[in-house]
Parts: structure tokens; sequence; C-alpha cells
């Protein structure tokens, strides 16, 4: 079973890296990141924060990238271009196929996170070196942690991008749709707090509905751990745990649910 | 065929004279215009739309205003931009409340401005001091905020409320924290609180270790008695007269020998009905016109 899973995942992986697009994206984040020594310029104090905040914005502008003109793309392909049948035609089960996918399309985004990790490592370095009277703390257990919370976004947005892809056809209602949802899960926890505490919760529960809304839409800022780079104390063990507790949850339940979706549909 | 390519290249040649002439003629005719500076949308979009992004979208305010200001015209009126640099800046502090060169550059550029501009900042050192409590900065946000209270908006009491409470914070900072208090206890002294000033000064004293210091609060304990001696004073004065006295100096020679000399560590004013203790201010300083 893992070899078809892995067979699969190898094809999305070879195909990835034939793209010159994915390169051209790999060069220009690595160049922006490297970019960020100049941009720390512009910043009398806070520079380490400054710079780190860059860094890991540049990786999550193309992780979203990748993942909105890529993946959706790939599930797009596959259907349009008839290779699924291919693949399904060959002893490779219709989960084996989405799982295998999936394997594939984040091991590319996990080379693409490994190489920019790496590039903004040095850069921040560099920087920490330079200018320690204003980038005295640099903690590198919470910058992996940092880039390891971007991943698992980006992992649930792909999740997600896969089970859009099952529900519906065509690249581009998939891409409007996973737009759609991380903005509903970006804005969610904006409106309420908005909302918190307001008169209009005693005639109509909008907390209680706005929180019910946030199981479906999860607050993926609760990933975003830029802040902490710069910090000697992090976030708790009990907090992280169930952030990651969260994470491989709703990992579980979209995967499932999309190849209960693919067992299903009909692909022709 | 020839023909063709010479007259694609001809229509070339003559579409980048004519751009680079009206280019040259758009650089000539805007150079005298005075840029502004854009206000930032409303911080609520931004939460929404940057995601992810907002700690770099709020530095990249601040690098637009701080670039602004650096290119400012010799005759601007400084407070022309006042406004929208408060609101741009208040957006990046609302955005990324860790993000500390928002605070300094509004400390530096918009306190003292005007009355409206200095409130603006104390509203985002008021959300420093709530979010930033572990910044090895987080002593210079009270004291920002005391400071633009009793030096620019007049407000001694605001002031001494704000030091109060950093002073009762829980820290390692014992210094720090006696630091506030003192002042906390000076500008109650402005206010006319001199009994409760007294007090919080015999407290210090007891738990102050370093003897330099135990000497000048000492000092400080002296003179506090001597005002509260004026403040009783004026008292018996008034029990006698039913009226306060228009100036101290009614006070000599029945009620007081004399008004105590506190060279120039303190002053000592008379704002009926209260005795007051005011710490010289710099000659010159007004503060900030109040609307």
């Amino acid at each position: 079973m893992l070899h078809k899973l892995w067979a699969v995942a190898w094809l999305e992986i070879l195909g990835g890296m034939r793209r010159y697009a994915i390169l051209g994206l790999v060069l220009l984040s690595f160049a922006l990141e490297v970019g960020g020594l100049l941009f720390m310029d512009f910043i009398p104090r806070d520079i380490g924060r400054a710079s780190s905040d860059f860094i890991l914005t540049i990786g999550w502008f193309s992780g979203m990238l990748f993942l909105f003109f890529h993946c959706v793309q790939v599930f797009a392909w596959d259907e349009e271009r008839r290779t699924i049948h291919t693949l399904l035609a060959r002893p490779v089960r219709r989960w084996e196929y989405v799982l295998g996918v999936f394997l594939g399309l984040s091991t590319l985004l996990l080379l693409l996170n490994i190489i920019l990790a790496l590039a903004g490592y040095g850069v921040l370095h560099w920087i920490h070196l330079k200018y320690g009277a204003y980038f005295e703390v640099f903690n590198v257990p919470h910058y992996t942690l940092a880039w390891i919370g971007l991943y698992c976004i980006e992992l649930m947005l792909l999740a997600v991008i896969a089970l859009f892809s099952g529900l519906v056809r065509g690249g581009f209602p998939v891409l409007l749709l996973s737009l759609s949802y991380y903005m509903t899960c970006t804005g969610l926890p904006v409106v309420r707090e908005a909302f918190k505490g307001r008169p209009i919760n005693q005639i109509f529960p909008l907390d209680n509905l706005l929180t019910g809304l946030a199981v479906f839409f999860p607050d993926l800022g609760r990933f975003d751990f830029k802040t902490i780079i710069t910090e000697q104390q992090g976030s708790t063990a009990l907090k992280l745990a169930l952030d990651f507790g969260l994470f491989f949850c709703f990992l579980v339940i979209v995967l499932g649910a999309t190849c209960a979706i693919y067992q299903k549909r009909d692909l022709k | 065929m020839q023909k063709r390519i010479w007259s694609f290249v001809a229509a070339a040649l003559v579409a980048c004279c004519g751009y680079g002439l009206f280019f040259a003629a758009q650089e000539y005719a805007f150079k005298g215009d005075i840029v502004t500076l854009k206000p930032a949308p409303p911080v609520k979009m931004l939460q929404v739309v940057t995601g992810y992004g907002r700690q770099l979208t709020a530095e990249t305010l601040f690098v637009q205003a701080a670039v602004f200001m650096g290119g400012l015209h010799q005759d601007l009126d400084p407070q022309g931009n006042a406004r929208i640099l408060a609101h741009n800046y208040m957006t990046a502090v609302q955005l990324y409340p860790q993000f500390r060169d928002t605070y300094y550059h509004a400390q530096s550029f918009l306190a003292g401005l005007d009355e409206e501009s200095t409130r603006k900042v104390n509203d985002m050192l008021e959300i420093a001091r709530k979010t930033r409590k572990t910044d090895k900065d987080r002593f210079i946000y009270p004291f920002f905020e005391g400071f633009n209270c009793f030096s620019y908006l007049d407000d001694s009491k605001r002031a001494a409320e704000i030091f109060a409470e950093t002073s009762r914070l829980q820290d390692d900072e014992k210094d720090a924290l006696k630091f506030f208090e003192h002042m906390s206890i000076l500008l109650r002294a402005e206010g006319g609180e001199l009994a409760a000033g007294l007090e919080s000064l015999q407290f210090l004293v007891q738990t102050t270790d370093d003897p330099v210091r135990k000497e000048k609060y000492e000092e400080e304990i002296g003179m506090f008695q001597q005002a509260i001696k004026v403040q009783q004073a004026v008292q018996d004065f008034f029990a006698r007269n039913q009226r306060y006295p228009t100036t101290l100096e009614e006070l000599i020679p029945d009620y007081l020998e004399a008004l105590p000399d506190f060279k120039n560590v303190f002053e000592l004013v008379w704002n009926p009905p209260q005795v007051e203790l005011h710490r010289p201010r710099l000659k010159g300083f007004q503060g900030v016109k109040h609307q």
C-alpha cells in the first residue's frame, strides 16, 4: 500500500520538478529572502523582528503561490488530461491516488520550505552577528517552530484544495473556493473579536454561532509563530500540543472526506 | 518585406522617442508637487486581507511613514500630516503591537506637536503597556506615556496614575519599580496630595538599601513636612477668616514665620484650596496648546 502511495507521490514530485514555473518560484523566493538584508536597512531598532517577519512572510507567500497556482492545477489536470484514468487503471485505488498526490505535493512544499528556511537562517544569522545590539535574541528552535507552523498552515490548505477538487470540476472554481476558504479562516477571528461581548449576543447567540463556524474554518493564525523568533520564551507546551493535535485531526478528517468523495465520484 | 521591417523599426523609434518626451515633460511639470502621505486602510480590513503577512504589512506601513518623514520639504507645516501619520502609526500598532519602532517613532515625531497628536501617541503607548509586559523596553512605554501627560498635556493626575500602576507590577527590576513609585509621589504632590506622598516616601525610605537614594528621599520628606505645615497654616487662616489667602505671603507672620525655601528641588504653588509642590519646569517649555 505504501509502495503505491509513494509511487503516485513520486510521479507528482517529478512532474513538479520538471515545471520551470516552480523552479522560478524557488529562485525568486530565494532572491527575495536574501533581499531581506536590504529591507532591514529601513528599520532603526527592531531589526531582528522585522527581518524574521520578512523571511517567514516570503516563505508564506511562496507557499501560497505554490498551493493556489500549482496544487489546484495538478488535481484539475489529472482529470482534464485523463491521466487519472491511466493511474487508476493500474491497481491503484482511488484513495491511494488521493493520498499519493497529497503526499507528493506536500513533499514538494516541504522541499520549498526547507530551501527557504535554510536561506532565511543564513540571512538572519548574518544580521544577528552584525547588528547584535538590535538583534539580541535569535532563537533557532523557535525559528524552526515558526517554519513548522507555516508548513502546517500550508498542509491544511492543501488538504482543503484536495477536498474541493473532489467536489468541483475545473481548476478555476477550485481556486476560487480555496481562496474564499482561506480568507474566511483569516477573517473569522477578526469578526469574533469584533462581536465578543456585544449587546447583540443577548438577543441572538452570535458569539456561539461564530465559535461553531470556527470548527469548520479553523484559526490559522494559531500556527503563526513568527513573533517568538526574537524572544526567549515561546508558547507553552500545552498550547502547542492542542494546536498540533487539532492540525492532525483536521488533516485526517479532510483527507478522509476527500477519499470518500473520490471513491463515490463519477470521473468521466 | 524589408520595407515592412524598416517601417516597424521606425514606428518603434517614434513611439520610444514620444514616450521619452512625455516622460521628461511629466517629470518637469510635477516637480514642484508636494508629496503627501496616504492614509492606511482600516485596520480590520488589513487584518483580514493580510492574514499571515500582517506583521510585514505593519512594518511596511512604518517604513513608508519613516521614509516620508525623511523626505519632508523644509517649508512644509509639520502639523500638516500629523493626523495621517498618527492614523498610520496606530494602524501599524494595532496590526503588530510587538513591533517597537512604531512607538519610538510616534513618540519622537508626534508627541508634543499638539494635544490631539499627543493623545493619539498615548493611546498607542497604552496598547504597548498592555501587550509588551515582558519586553526589555517595557518600562519605556509607561514612562513616555506619563511624560506626555505631565509635560505636554498638563495632566499630572493621570501621569501619577500611570506611574503608580507601573510601580505595582510584578517584576524583577525592583529599581525600576521604585523609580516609578517615586515619580508617582512627586506628581501626586503636584496635585496637592502631600500627606499621601509623605507616607509613600517614608515607606520608600524603609525599603531602599541604596544610601544615596535614602538620603535624597529623607531630604524630600523634610520638604513635604514643611509643605504640609504651610497647608495647615492655610486651613488655620480659613478657619479664622472664612476665606482663603490671596497669596501664601498673607500667612506671614501670624501663621508662618517664613515660607519654606526648597532651593531648586520644588516650587511651592498656591492653587486654592490646596498647596502643591511642583518640580521646576525647563525655561521656555510651554507644553502644547489645548484644544
